[in-house]
């Protein structure tokens, strides 16, 4: 049986993280946020509001001045994220590799703020991230940039000269094809539309196995009818996969349509947290306006689709 | 002129940086003349030299000696090949270790920086210089001190390069969990490696020019060549040797940067 089980159902876990810029902007105060396993967490504020630092804080990318940022239930051996739903993520690993042992597992609560190196490394290969501007890599190919998503997976020499193995380029494509690209696959990133960019950009944390997936502002550069494809494979791919999800968005419309739950921050500290199915719309729409400081307007939503 | 809209006209800008600056400017190059001592009236009064030089060595060249000239020019532009090169492999690690985006530690970013002016500080004729008394007169001197003069540019304007990257893609990379070696090839490589490329091309191009006086202090090549003629006053040799070294520096530099226009 597996060792140790927290009893709270909780995946990610912010406590009293603080943030503080060298240059002295403070961008999260106070920040105390639990995420569940599976949920679309969309977080709103005016730009500024830190809901990038937040994002970043919780791969490291950016470090917090102070406070942390628990992982429930990864696996100390692997870094593996197993999160609330253990007994399914066993089968999954069962299923990929026969000879899984779960006698061997060792789950704990890990705050990644503490972690360094290797294991920091090991433990963002379990979190996605996409990216406003998609980083993808624009003088590779498509399916290089997929396989990148495969190089935490490889000894450093593979990563190096490019030589993926046959199993990760299995999964290279068949991500492609989840996101409805496979035509483009040797196409060199930089002849892509946007939308295109961004969609491997998701074939590359579809790739990379991602349990947690981080999307700062994924739509911000597109054009509206572009922004809601890519919003549907990210919902695809998140319900499909069982993938948690905490994405940065700036239209309200969509996070009433896909999110599961809407998060407000407004000077760095959270000043709102709703489940969307609790409430109608437009009240929703309604308590935004202190979240904003101002009234919503026709910029603040994408419109019809 | 309608008065009104004089009136909602914001206040006309002064141009005091701007004359400022121009004025100087002007002050710089007077008194970098005068504290050099240049004198057109020397100029006019020896003008009359200058000519007969320009007499004996172009009109006109010794044509027979051409012959002579193809090998050592060929051996410059093998020491400029060596050393552009080879400085240029050498010049990556070090943009790698001065860039303060790709290494985060400021002392060390500073410590490699003041290591490269240094190297660029040296003309290449002085390290020609040295290193003939360190390794003896031939080729092998002039390419060790084109390879430390290459080094010195392409370092300076890679690590420039590197650190006007898109950064976004290092952070893709470090969320995939990726480690310093992963972003190099990933992240940085493919966004700098054309401009590094054309910045090794460029430098070949500047070293072909360098590379024809060392043998002057004698480090190999066509300067050796221009040496003993010079000492010899045989100017129409001379003469033969700018006139075959400027075909060819300027084929080289039509080829290269034909080559670095496709590059960025």
């Amino acid at each position: 049986m597996v060792a140790i089980i927290l009893k709270e159902h909780t995946m990610i876990k912010f406590v009293n993280v603080n943030k503080t810029y060298p240059n002295g902007t403070v961008a999260l105060t106070d920040v105390n946020l639990e995420i569940k396993e599976g949920e679309f967490v969309a977080i709103l504020g005016l730009s500024g509001a830190g809901k990038s630092t937040m994002l970043r804080t919780l791969n490291q990318i950016i470090d917090v001045t102070s406070g942390n940022i628990y992982f429930n239930n990864v696996d100390i051996n692997t870094y593996e994220i197993y999160g609330d739903n253990i007994e399914k993520e066993i089968e999954k690993q069962k299923k990929k590799n026969p000879e899984f042992d779960e006698s061997k597992l060792n789950l704990q609560e890990i705050d990644i703020t503490q972690i360094k190196g290797k294991k920091l490394r090991k433990m963002r290969s379990n979190i996605g991230m996409i990216f406003q501007n998609f980083n993808i890599i624009k003088r590779m190919s498509v399916i290089q940039n997929v396989l990148s998503g495969r190089i935490s997976y490889n000894p450093i020499w593979r990563t190096i000269i490019g030589l993926f193995p046959k199993k990760d380029k299995e999964i290279a494509l068949e991500a492609l094809d989840r996101v409805d690209i496979l035509e483009k696959t040797y196409h060199r990133a930089s002849d892509l539309s946007g939308g295109q960019m961004q969609r491997v950009a998701i074939a590359r944390s579809l790739a990379q196995n991602a349990k947690i997936l981080l999307a700062d502002e994924p739509v911000a550069s597109l054009d509206p009818i572009t922004t809601f494809e890519v919003m549907k494979f990210l919902k695809k791919i998140c319900d499909e996969d069982g993938i948690t999800m905490i994405a940065n968005l700036h239209h309200v419309d969509l996070a009433l349509e896909y999110a599961t739950r809407i998060v407000g921050v407004r000077e760095g500290r959270i000043v709102y947290d709703i489940q969307v199915k609790d409430k109608k719309d437009q009240d929703i729409i309604n308590d935004l306006e202190t979240v904003y400081g101002r009234p919503l307007s026709q910029k603040d939503f994408v419109g019809e689709e | 002129m309608n008065p009104e809209l004089v009136a909602r006209l914001p206040k006309k800008p002064k141009r005091i940086k701007f004359y400022s600056t121009l004025a100087l400017v002007v002050a710089i190059i007077v008194s970098a003349a005068v504290f050099s001592g240049f004198s057109i009236l020397d100029i006019i009064n020896n003008l009359r030299f200058a000519t007969r030089l320009l007499k004996s060595m172009f009109f006109p060249p010794a044509w027979d000696y051409a012959d002579n000239v193809i090998k050592p020019l060929l051996q410059t532009i093998q020491m400029a090949i060596a050393g552009s090169f080879i400085g240029a492999i050498l010049a990556f690690p070090a943009a790698l270790l001065a860039a303060n985006n790709f290494i985060k530690i400021k002392w060390l970013n500073t410590t490699v920086r003041l290591f490269l002016n240094f190297f660029r500080t040296i003309p290449a004729l002085v390290l020609a210089a040295l290193f003939v008394s360190i390794f003896g007169i031939g080729s092998f001197a002039g390419v060790v001190a084109l390879t430390i003069f290459s080094f010195g540019l392409i370092s300076k304007m890679t690590y420039e390069s590197i650190e006007a990257i898109d950064y976004g893609q290092v952070e893709a990379i470090i969320s995939l969990g990726g480690n310093k070696l992963n972003i190099f090839r990933y992240a940085i490589l493919p966004q700098v490696l054309p401009q590094y490329m054309s910045y090794t091309l460029y430098a070949f191009e500047v070293n072909v020019r360098a590379a024809a006086v060392l043998g002057y202090v004698g480090a190999g090549g066509v300067g050796q060549t221009y040496q003993i003629w010079l000492d010899l006053r045989r100017f129409d040799r001379v003469g033969i040797i700018i006139i075959i070294s400027f075909v060819a520096v300027l084929i080289i530099d039509l080829i290269s940067s034909a080559i670095r226009r496709r590059l960025v």
